[in-house]
């Protein structure tokens, strides 16, 4: 699905990507606040994969830099902070704030074919992450 | 000898600047822009604002007036030069050295028009560049095959504004270099793990990472409080984080477990009151 539908679904306002948000393909999601996990079970190789979270520090921003993450939700329309909009922009990573929480956004995302995205394997075969 | 004009004016400045540079906030002590400055063998910070635009430099003659007052933990918004006199990415060589030469500082800035600093140029990259101009090709080729290659990043305790460019830079470079994309992940999480390790607990710390065509070595080491029970520490949950750090996304017991399912081999080694370093190896022959 393309960024640009996501954001149509969740109501989203668009606070950074604005350019790239026709080209954006999507295809699985990740839902989490604490970016250990993020980092410990996202697997990105083929830039699709979309962060819902309730975070909004930079941190969210740099932890989807790491993992080639395109598109970061943040949900339960909180007020984001201007270092993270700008260091989105920065990195060319789409922000999205949506006003629904968590698991709604994450419903609605699925409904629509988005699947999880976890790493191939698990966290015990270590190696392959 | 005297060098011609010509040859300087050929010379653009952005080819020449450091790149490799550490940029402060106005709120950084100076000790740690000492120490900044000791590890990465430099003597000019630049400080930018909330926007990463350049408001200030401290030089090492700002760090000894602040020693000489025995005042290192100011900010060194109080010691740094406002508004300091820079270059131009696009300037020659021969403009650079007229403003040298005006102004007797030991090194500038290089800003964009958008005010953010792209490197430092100072006397000594003038002079290692003038020895460079014949042994250039010939050195570098045979470098990349003997030595490896090092890159060096300070991390500042506390620092959550500039947490994570290690690892970005780290990141930046391995693709640059064409590393495959399996192994940069691998080493893009221990970096950045061990990057917020360095911000949440210690003092301060630096970041290294080792590249061969056969390895790849990461070292975190910190000054700072240490682990007394390592195996506790890599136990997946347990954390001694404070609370806000749990609010940021971090904190919560899965940093050292995440940097050693990422390692082919992980060694911590800590004092209690000193630091810690943690050593994480990748091998790239593996298959």
């Amino acid at each position: 699905m393309k960024a640009r539908d996501i954001v149509k679904l969740i109501d989203g306002e668009v606070l950074a990507g604005e350019e790239i948000i026709e080209q954006v393909e999507i295809k699985r999601g990740f839902a989490a606040d604490l970016m250990s996990d993020v980092l410990a079970l996202v697997e990105c190789e083929n830039k699709d994969v979309v962060l819902i979270t309730g975070i909004t520090n930079p941190q969210i921003v740099r932890t989807a830099e790491m993992l080639d993450i395109p598109m970061i939700i943040v949900a339960r329309g909180k007020l984001v902070p201007e270092e993270t909009i700008n260091l989105a922009k920065e990195k060319g990573i789409i922000l999205v704030r949506t006003k629904n929480i968590v698991f709604v956004t994450s419903g609605i995302l699925f409904q629509n074919g988005i699947k999880g995205a976890i790493v191939k394997g698990s966290r015990e075969e270590g190696k392959s992450c | 000898m005297r060098i011609p004009k010509e040859f300087f004016e050929g010379v653009k400045v952005k080819e020449i600047m450091n790149t490799d540079i550490v940029m402060v906030t106005p709120y950084h002590d100076m000790k740690s822009i000492q120490e900044i400055m000791r590890i990465k063998r430099i003597d000019g910070v630049p400080v930018v604002n909330d926007l990463g635009k350049i408001i200030g430099l401290v030089t090492v003659e700002n760090v000894i007036s602040a020693l000489a007052s025995g005042d290192l933990k100011s900010p060194c918004e109080k010691y740094m030069v406002r508004n300091p006199k820079y270059l131009d990415p696009e300037d020659n060589l021969y403009t650079a050295l007229k403003l040298f030469r005006q102004y007797r500082f030991g090194r500038f800035p290089v800003v964009n028009n958008e005010g953010e600093v792209l490197g430092i140029l100072s006397t000594k990259d003038i002079v290692l560049k003038l020895l460079a101009i014949e042994e250039k090709e010939v050195k570098i080729e045979k470098k990349s095959e003997l030595e490896p290659l090092i890159l060096e990043y300070p991390v500042l305790g506390g620092d959550f504004v500039s947490a994570g460019i290690a690892s970005s830079t780290v990141k930046k470079v391995l693709q640059q270099l064409g590393v495959e994309p399996s192994i940069i992940r691998r080493v893009a999480i221990i970096t950045y793990e061990a990057e917020m390790n360095i911000v949440i607990h210690a003092y301060r710390g630096v970041l290294k990472v080792f590249l061969t065509p056969e390895i790849i070595e990461i070292i975190a080491e910190d000054e700072g409080p240490g682990i007394s029970d390592i195996e506790l520490a890599m136990q997946p949950g347990y954390s001694t984080a404070p609370d806000n750090i749990r609010e940021m996304g971090f904190g919560a017991g899965m940093g050292l477990p995440n940097i050693k399912n990422c390692s082919d081999e992980l060694r911590i080694e800590s004092i209690v009151g000193k630091g810690t370093k943690v050593i994480s190896k990748i091998y790239l022959d593996k298959k």
